[in-house]
């Protein structure tokens, strides 16, 4: 569970298979065992295993259930769907044109109230539940905004969105759904100084001096998001 | 889709088109970066989606009536967040039933801390949160995000 070293397997792995595809001529990945492969997938998705344990586990022993689950995971894997592409233009953009210079001014260790009030903005205009926010905010975050913003662009994305505020004062009441935000926002920005506070940059996996872009055998290094210093 | 969606769908081609006039090769390097990153957490993504399928197997809207109703505030209020925490409920199903419950003049404390955990605090969510930004971020978020949504709770019983 360690997070540190799952990065460190990761980043293994990932170099594998960066040189794995950039030697054409070389034997790589492919002559590897079937067992082999199945070792790594595994290791790698530990989770997704468990999951799928769980679901056959289920199928055999209560399949009305498993049916039911399955079923209404369908309504989230649609709306995985429909969000996840959207998510990664978003961040193609940010990569390609939005230089690591802007970032740290805008959201970064010293960008102050006016980068709070841009993190919140940025988390309120969101598409998708929280995990969709993970990829924005872990390229914000290699390119340099501080802890504090990356909490509040997090919560706020799960938390404030239009249309669920909508939602929210047609079935509770304008007045509930006004309280609630109100509230909501100031708990965020409360969370996102605290954490400021106790979450140094040096505690998030790949910051700053891992992250300064690598490349082996001319490939990018995956997973490693941050732009080279270009001049 | 909903409105919102489409109009990101529309944002995004808009974007998309943008960046490869402005310069095809940064584009496709930026988007080899971003597959990479996204493609390692794609397998958890879809571990916790149907995550949420087996759990909301388990926690029935049924469930969550009877524990948001119960006689004991404190009780119920803790059980709220917790049962938040662990499910991702859509708005569109959690408002009108939390809507129906304080109509029927159920206490109003429990139901904000089960809403407001539904959204900040994330069980399933827990470990792609934990990978991608380490795990004192992860724990410190989660855990300040509940205990924020008690006291939200607990404002909003008071003054409302």
């Amino acid at each position: 569970m360690s997070g540190s070293g799952k990065r460190g397997n990761m980043n293994n792995e990932s170099v594998k298979r960066a040189n794995g595809t950039s030697g054409s001529g070389t034997s790589g990945s492919v002559q590897k065992g079937p067992m082999k492969r199945v070792a790594r997938f595994v290791g790698r998705n530990k989770l997704l295993v468990l999951v799928a344990g769980a679901y056959l586990l289920l199928a055999v022993l209560m399949p009305e259930k498993a049916a039911v689950a399955f079923q209404s995971s369908l309504y989230y894997l649609w709306e995985m769907v429909q969000v996840l592409p959207v998510i990664f233009v978003f961040t193609v953009v940010i990569e390609a044109w939005i230089p690591k210079s802007v970032i740290m001014k805008g959201l970064g260790e010293k960008s102050g109230v006016r980068g709070w009030l841009l993190s919140m903005a940025l988390g309120s205009l969101s598409a998708g539940p929280i995990y969709a926010a993970f990829p924005i905010g872990k390229m914000l975050m290699n390119k340099g905004a501080s802890v504090t913003n990356l909490v509040i662009i997090l919560s706020s994305w799960a938390v404030i969105k239009v249309p669920m505020l909508a939602n929210e004062a047609k079935f509770l009441g304008p007045q509930f759904m006004a309280v609630r935000w109100v509230l909501t926002v100031f708990a965020i920005f409360l969370m996102g100084w605290i954490m400021g506070k106790v979450v140094r940059r040096e505690d998030l996996p790949g910051s700053v001096s891992e992250t300064e872009s690598r490349e082996i055998d001319g490939k990018i290094v995956a997973g490693d998001t941050s732009l080279p210093e270009e001049a | 889709m909903d409105i919102f969606t489409i109009l990101f769908w529309v944002l995004a081609v808009g974007l998309m088109a943008f960046s490869l006039i402005k310069g095809k090769d940064k584009t496709f390097k930026a988007m080899k970066r971003s597959k990479a990153m996204m493609g390692s957490m794609m397998g958890q993504i879809v571990a916790i989606i149907f995550l949420i399928g087996l759990v909301l197997a388990f926690v029935p809207t049924e469930t969550i009536r009877a524990v948001l109703g119960g006689d004991t505030p404190f009780r119920s209020t803790l059980l709220g967040a917790a049962i938040g925490s662990v499910t991702l409920i859509p708005a569109f199903v959690a408002f009108p039933l939390i809507g129906s419950m304080l109509a029927a003049g159920a206490d109003i404390v429990p139901a904000v801390a089960f809403l407001t955990t539904l959204t900040m605090v994330g069980v399933v969510t827990f470990p792609l949160e934990q990978r991608e930004f380490g795990r004192k971020f992860a724990i410190s978020r989660n855990v300040m995000s509940f205990l924020l949504a008690m006291g939200i709770a607990l404002v909003m019983g008071v003054i409302l």
